[in-house]
């Protein structure tokens, strides 16, 4: 084989792997940019009946919750607060539908609603 | 000599080789031949040159510079990090209407605590504890002295506790800077090296701290709160019989009944960002001789460090003193167990670095419902109805309140 084809077809392979490198560590950056919520779950300490909301400025374990008991009336006290790390809506809304069938994600979205 | 006319060798070869083209590769049909060979003669050159240089002590210096140039980028997102918790800090004063907030924030920025002489170990534990307590009360005066006097308890802590922070990078970055120039100054690749393999670790924490400065000045939950949330979810749990006190700064305790025994749950006073004197505690509630008489066991619930590979919010029992103070709080507890001879339980609820001091994640909330059922049992296996049992929630009680209320 001529040696000038051995070179061209090295730069190719050079280029090549540098190009796999970048995309895997483009691809782990992206793996990292997910969306922190901040939950805070209210709690009927009658009926054990929990109920989950987003984060508030003001919220802390042990209050009064914004809600009252839908079962018992009780008024809700804020149980716990916590974060939820998350993959961000855009690749929620897209991706996971692409890779999810209908048929499953609807399945899905009607045991959140039950919870 | 072997090594200089090896090395010699080495050059004439590679001389020989890069000139090689010019004599036998005359023909047209060969030219990219001749272009790549000499691409691989000067590589060869290149790389004799470099070892050459290497035994001079040039590729020290070569390394010295790639390690100095890796640390100093590193040390800038340090310092891009300090700056951000710097802001997230002079942000929040100037919200509550402090007006001199860059001078308070330069203040508490370099403030230091020189630790106690320890070649004399005698009352070190004393004076230690002085020493910290000084140190606290010292940073939580500035603070109030500068706050209005509306602003409530639970954000005056919380504002300390991002004071304290931006205080540790402060002294991170200028600590990690001070090994980098002095490495250099003197040439100590050695120093330079150490630096460049632990400024990842370095760069974790101070991210963590970051993280940590924005939670809580939110006021939400952090890792650390796993045990006073324990604390505060075993109190729902039980059938209450006195209403909290506060026994200690920023320690509170209850009395409740739960499983047949008396149970006193002791926690830090939230929901602002403190850790309270939980030995303090203990050792006054002793005092009391109706707890002292029928105690049996002492339980510390906390949050501690897990290991790589383990999962974050698993729990894990084990005997002492689930603590991570410097020492006066946990000797106390040790020294009256000890005393009493009651038996130290710990319950453990494992978590991340990064995890303990920054929002409060759904694996540890639900580690916190395993803790409080380990704590239900030890309860159950380790002591008889009427006996007195003492929880303690150790950790930042910040977002957590206690029950009922004070």
């Amino acid at each position: 084989m001529d040696s000038w084809l051995i070179t061209y077809l090295a730069l190719v392979l050079v280029s090549l792997v540098t190009v796999i490198i970048l995309a895997l560590d483009i691809r782990s950056m992206r793996k990292k940019q997910r969306v922190k919520r901040y939950i805070t779950v209210e709690k009927c300490y009658k009926c054990n009946y929990t109920r989950t909301r987003i984060f508030e400025e003001g919220d802390y374990v042990g209050a009064k919750g914004k809600f009252t008991c839908p079962q018992c009336g009780e008024q809700m006290t804020i149980d716990a607060v916590y974060v939820k790390v998350e993959d961000s809506v855009k690749k929620l809304l897209l991706i996971r539908r692409v890779r999810e069938p209908a048929s499953r994600r609807e399945g899905k979205e009607q045991q959140i609603h039950e919870k | 000599m072997v090594t200089l006319s090896s090395m010699l060798d080495i050059v004439l070869y590679s001389v020989a080789y890069a000139a090689w083209p010019f004599d036998f590769l005359n023909s047209s049909s060969r030219e990219g031949s001749s272009f790549a060979v000499w691409i691989i003669a000067i590589s060869i050159l290149v790389s004799t040159i470099i070892s050459i240089l290497a035994f001079l002590g040039i590729a020290q210096s070569m390394q010295l510079r790639v390690w100095k140039n890796q640390v100093e980028s590193r040390l800038r997102i340090i310092e891009s990090y300090l700056h951000e918790t710097e802001s997230i800090a002079t942000n929040k004063l100037k919200k509550l209407g402090v007006e001199r907030h860059e001078e308070l924030v330069k203040r508490i920025k370099d403030f230091f605590l020189i630790s106690p002489v320890s070649i004399e170990p005698i009352d070190i534990i004393k004076r230690l504890e002085q020493i910290l307590r000084t140190g606290e009360k010292h940073i939580e005066k500035l603070v109030s002295e500068a706050l209005p006097s509306n602003v409530g308890e639970p954000v005056r802590k919380n504002l300390t506790t991002i004071l304290a922070i931006v205080n540790g990078l402060n002294t991170l970055y200028k600590y990690l800077r001070h090994l980098l120039l002095l490495g250099v100054k003197t040439r100590n690749a050695m120093l330079v090296a150490q630096v460049w393999m632990l400024i990842p670790f370095y760069l974790r924490i101070a991210k963590a701290y970051r993280d940590a400065a924005e939670t809580i000045a939110k006021g939400l939950p952090i890792g650390d709160s796993a045990g006073p949330l324990a604390a505060y979810k075993l109190s729902r749990i039980a059938k209450p019989l006195s209403r909290i006190e506060e026994i200690a700064e920023d320690t509170v305790y209850g009395v409740y009944e739960l499983e047949r025994r008396r149970v006193v749950i002791i926690k830090a006073k939230g929901p602002g960002s403190t850790v309270g004197r939980p030995g303090e505690a203990v050792e006054k509630l002793i005092k009391r001789e109706d707890i002292a008489r029928g105690l049996s066991a002492i339980i510390t619930v906390d949050a501690a460090l897990k290991f790589e590979g383990e999962e974050t919010g698993i729990t894990a029992e084990g005997v002492g003193v689930a603590m991570g103070d410097p020492g006066p709080e946990k000797i106390r507890i040790e020294r009256i167990a000890a005393r009493l001879r009651v038996p130290l339980y710990a319950v453990a609820i494992k978590m991340g670095l990064e995890e303990a001091i920054t929002a409060m994640s759904e694996n540890v909330v639900k580690g916190v419902e395993d803790a409080i059922n380990r704590v239900l049992n030890l309860i159950k296996e380790r002591t008889m109805p009427g006996d007195t049992v003492i929880v303690i929630g150790v950790g930042n009680t910040i977002g957590i309140s206690q029950y009922p209320t004070a």
